[in-house]
């Protein structure tokens, strides 16, 4: 919001340079955002752009800012006090006011002038509005703008004879009502509109903008004169469904001044008067119907040392508030009695005060200490630390974390996650991301591709994030991991062969992770997966419960990520995790016995299903056994159709005796005798 | 048989022996494993002649002299001892070998590094949804509806008058509804905002802290601040609270640090400034206790945030946040751990 030097001084002596005034201003809590001068020469030139916040809608005027400055410069406050020469015609009997909805229309105050000449503004008038960056209209207009820049009001000049029957009424607009507003555009007022209305029809938009039939023009002799409060939320309402935004309504749904109204109005009446002639009509008519207290709230001056953890001193609050426009009784020294000036809306309680006291001395004078004080629940919860070990685990595998928007496209979704309807953004920035995502690995498949098409070898990603599915009134969050890996195996070095990723690379990550965390029950089965799937491979089991999904990328889902080549991913619930997850290792003894390892090299049918082979080994081995490993399988020529050839190590340890030799070799047998007789696998005697 | 097995034995130690170089460790291995005329197949060939009584021992016996002979030749095998060239043969300026972590991403590594301080101080983290309703996000939080406050938080909605949460300080209420005072909170997670442009990302960061309890002073959330920031930015930086507005706290702040590329001199990167503008933060307002209960003549508190992204920006020196979310292995591999 633009304000001029030459213009704040005006209201307050202001000897420092401009660059002074805005840091002193900024530290205050009105940050200046930037200075223009055009002329380096000359202060005056100077115009400051301020960041005035929602809650200061009194500083969006020079009056409001000066007295800002005069507070912090230590110097006195000039407000001008326009004088209306009394004895005009009455205007009550010029014009007739109502308002209808007094709830959204808390007072309305107007006068008229009578023969005015409508021309150009004079130049010191256009200096200043243009020095501000206001658009020039003629100087009926201008001198109400001039009014609002300078003090803050927003008002409203009509064409007091396009005003059908003099009569002025403020009500909610009627069902089916229009209304052209002066940049031409025919609104379709919807019911809750506040409007202001002639005998006939509505000619504004209360506190937004007005109507261009009854617009200030060469032709108009007569002007009716407005400065009214309106509701701030009413305004709002209005300003967002009609998409129309002014400096009026800026103002209003910020919380103008209602004591304000009068004073604006005769301030804008006599500058109209000099500048364009015509008479005021006098007394104004000011309907007020339930005027408001003044707020008054308490201040105990010890509880700002409490706020703020140092005593600011109870002359500096006196003088603070004081040349801000409070007024403070002191009867009881240790609960002061604050009055709150009408144009400070957002002083409600007794922090605001402390505020007000705060920020007029800078928060550089606030001491810096730490709090001591103990937090009984401390530290990490559970989620957190699970995903923590999750995080390290796949880092460890050498996939690195890549993090993605929870919105996507449903179209992508449906393709991964066909089962659930993903949860609609009813407002998008884009329909890229226009759904809450069901699956991760939209997200990671763009990033797939993203990576390929700018040069990359390999893609080797994770992600740890929260998916939406819809349910009942707010969607259900859950977290996941995914992954997708493609390209170039890893790990890569000069000495060992090139190779691309496959699905042992996958299903290793997994692996490891249940490893890391702990997790013996989870496993492999590859009999759920239905052909045609998005991710062809194995699902994963916690029990009897699905998990989760480890495969590869089917064609077509990688053909509407435009990306070539294959690729392997895999994506598991969090929750399922760490309920699979183990609580706390336990310790085994270390063995005291030797073990002895035996090989089998087998003919079996394929696929093998090594869960099967390493049941039957179990079931017949007759002694205990410390590990099943399948270290080779070969398919390819040699092996019969349908066969594949398969070496198992198989190690025996018993946990209290050094085996015999003999026993081992029955074991074995009885082994191999199962296998045969159970999986058809036969024991290859051509080694 | 025994002793033929134990005569085999001796030979192929010999032979072992007498092989130094592959071509030779592969002759041995056709002479004793060879399919056809190997002598240990033959001796397993010849099991099968042995009468049933003697076969289990002397099986054993065959067993384990293949068992000893397949160890042998794997050890003198390649990738042994023997095997590994001399010093004097390698070529020293190649590479190693090693397995390669991954790289977490960069606002993983910000964000551990804040919790991490935060920890020390003995703060909880919390957490809380990404999909909000509008009394968390905004009215327990003081914004009512058709608060002007609102429009600076362009929010995406869901239907059913939910919404992505605009920033993490729905936490502060759901942490206070659960908990009584004394506590001290960290939130750290996602939110969301209609913005898109080289500094703001519809989905970013967000770090929320909240500390209540009796006596809980402004003083102390500048002495909050300006220890994590020296942390967060790992040098005595000055610290510098402005006033500003945020309906949920009252006094309210901005604070900024001294910019860490021209350490207040200014230049480009503070706009000539001296300041670096990090996040809000001011003493929890009266209403937000109302909300959750708390007696606000009793207790008082403060709140702050900031973006994660931002930091990580400041301190990686990187110029455009949309980085962050392309997951480009060029971008992640310059942020190892």
């Amino acid at each position: 919001m633009k304000f001029s030097h030459a213009w704040l001084r005006e209201y307050v002596s202001l000897d420092e340079a401009p660059v002074e005034i805005g840091r002193r201003l900024t530290a205050a809590g009105l940050p200046l955002e930037g200075i223009a001068q055009p002329d380096a020469g000359d202060p005056d030139s100077a115009v400051y752009d301020f960041d005035i916040l929602t809650n200061r809608p009194d500083c969006m005027n020079h009056v409001g800012l000066a007295r800002e400055a005069s507070a912090l410069c230590g110097r006195p406050l000039r407000v001008p006090g326009p004088r209306v020469p009394p004895g005009g015609k009455a205007t009550g009997s010029t014009v007739s006011i109502t308002i209808d909805d007094t709830d959204l229309c808390r007072r309305y105050s107007a006068r008229c002038l009578l023969g005015v000449s409508v021309t150009e503004s004079p130049r010191w008038l256009r200096r200043r509005l243009e020095s501000i960056g206001q658009r020039l209209i003629n100087n009926v207009v201008d001198a109400t703008n001039f009014v609002l820049w300078e003090m803050g009001h927003p008002l409203h000049p009509f064409d007091f004879d396009r005003v059908a029957h003099h009569r002025i009424i403020v009500r909610r607009a009627r069902p089916g009502e229009t209304l052209i507003t002066l940049d031409g555009i025919e609104r379709r007022l919807l019911p809750d509109t506040l409007v202001i209305a002639d005998g006939r029809r509505p000619v504004a938009l209360a506190g937004i903008m007005g109507g261009q039939a009854s617009e200030i023009g060469p032709a108009t002799r007569n002007v009716l004169l407005e400065s009214a409060w309106f509701d701030p939320v009413s305004v709002r309402r209005t300003s967002k469904a009609l998409g129309l935004h002014t400096d009026a309504s800026h103002r209003f749904e910020r919380g103008a001044d209602p004591e304000a109204t009068v004073r604006a109005l005769d301030r804008a009446a006599t500058l109209i008067a000099e500048l364009a002639g015509g008479r005021i009509t006098d007394p104004a008519v000011d309907v007020h119907p339930n005027p408001e207290a003044p707020r008054r709230v308490p201040l105990r001056p010890d509880r700002a040392r409490v706020l703020l953890g140092y005593d600011p001193g109870r002359d500096a609050m006196r003088s603070i508030l004081g040349s801000l426009g409070f007024h403070i009784d002191e009867t009881d020294p240790a609960r002061w009695e604050v009055t709150v000036p009408s144009y400070r809306r957002d002083v409600e309680r007794e922090v605001d005060l402390i505020e007000e006291v705060a920020r007029q001395k800078g928060y550089g004078a606030i001491p810096s200490l730490l709090p001591l004080l103990p937090d009984g629940s401390g530290g990490r919860g559970a989620e957190d630390r699970l995903a923590g070990r999750v995080r390290a685990a796949l880092l460890a595998s050498g996939l690195s974390e890549a993090i993605n928007f929870a919105m996507s496209d449903r179209e992508e979704l449906l393709t991964l996650a066909p089962d659930i309807s993903p949860v609609p953004i009813t407002n998008p920035l884009q329909s890229q991301s226009a759904f809450l995502r069901t699956s991760l690995l939209p997200g990671l498949l763009h990033n797939l591709a993203h990576n390929l098409n700018h040069g990359g070898v390999h893609c080797h990603l994770f992600e740890i994030g929260r998916v939406f599915a819809p349910e009942g009134e707010r969607p259900r969050e859950s977290d996941r991991v995914a992954a997708v890996l493609a390209g170039r195996g890893l790990p890569e070095h000069w000495s060992l062969p090139r190779r691309e990723v496959d699905l042992y690379d996958a299903r290793g990550c997994v692996e490891l992770l249940a490893g890391q965390l702990g997790i013996s029950f989870l496993r492999f089965s590859s009999d759920r997966i239905t052909a045609g799937a998005p991710i062809s491979g194995l699902r994963l089991m916690a029990g009897a419960s699905d998990v989760g999904v480890v495969g590869e990328v089917s064609a077509r889902v990688l053909r509407r990520f435009d990306v070539d080549g294959r690729a392997f991913a895999f994506e598991i619930d969090l929750a399922a995790l760490g309920a699979a997850s183990a609580r706390e290792r336990r310790f085994t003894s270390l063995p005291r016995f030797p073990a002895v390892r035996r090989d089998l090299s087998l003919l079996a049918s394929d696929p093998i299903g090594v869960p099967a082979i390493e049941a039957v080994i179990r079931a017949a081995g007759r002694l205990p056994i410390a590990g099943i490993e399948v270290f080779d399988r070969y398919v390819g020529p040699g092996v019969p159709a349908g066969c594949a050839r398969v070496a198992i190590m198989i190690v025996f340890q018993h946990p209290e005796r050094t085996l015999e030799a003999a026993e081992v070799q029955a074991a074995q047998e009885a082994i191999v005798a199962a296998l045969q007789e159970r999986l058809g696998a036969t024991l290859r005697k051509d080694l | 048989m025994q002793s033929r097995v134990q005569d085999v034995r001796r030979q192929f130690d010999r032979d072992l022996e007498a092989a130094t170089d592959p071509v030779s460790l592969s002759a041995v291995r056709l002479r004793y494993l060879g399919r056809k005329a190997g002598l240990v197949t033959g001796l397993l060939k010849d099991l099968r002649a042995v009468p049933p009584e003697e076969r289990a021992s002397l099986g054993q016996a065959v067993n384990d002299l293949k068992t000893h002979v397949e160890a042998a030749l794997k050890a003198a095998g390649p990738g042994s001892r023997e095997d590994v060239p001399s010093l004097s043969a390698l070529e020293l300026s190649l590479p190693g070998r090693a397995q390669r972590p991954g790289i977490p991403h960069p606002i993983t590594q910000v964000r551990e590094l804040i919790e991490a301080i935060f920890l020390e101080m003995g703060y909880s983290l919390e957490s809380g949804p990404e999909v909000e309703s509008d009394y968390y996000n905004f009215e327990a939080l003081n914004i009512p509806p058709h608060h002007p406050a609102r429009d600076t938080q362009d929010t995406f909605y869901v239907a059913g008058g939910m919404m992505l949460r605009t920033h993490t300080s729905p936490v502060q209420i759901r942490t206070m509804e659960r908990r009584r005072p004394p506590l001290k909170m960290v939130a750290i997670g996602k939110a969301f905002r209609r913005d898109s442009d080289p500094t703001h990302s519809p989905v970013f960061h967000q770090v929320e802290g909240l500390v209540v309890g009796d006596g809980v002073a402004f003083a102390h959330l500048k002495g909050t601040l300006e220890h994590f920031c020296r942390r967060v930015f790992e040098r005595d930086l000055v610290i510098r609270l402005r006033p500003s507005y945020f309906p949920f706290v009252e006094p309210g702040a901005e604070y900024d640090i001294s910019c860490t590329f021209c350490g207040g001199g200014g230049c480009r990167p503070c706009k000539g400034s001296g300041w670096i503008e990090i996040g809000g933060a001011g003493m929890v307002h009266p209403a937000v206790f109302d909300h959750v209960g708390y007696d606000a003549e009793r207790y008082t508190g403060f709140a702050f945030g900031l973006g994660i992204e931002r930091i990580a920006m400041l301190k990686h020196g990187i110029d455009d946040i949309r980085l962050f979310y392309e997951n480009d292995h060029r971008f992640l591999e310059q942020f190892t751990a």
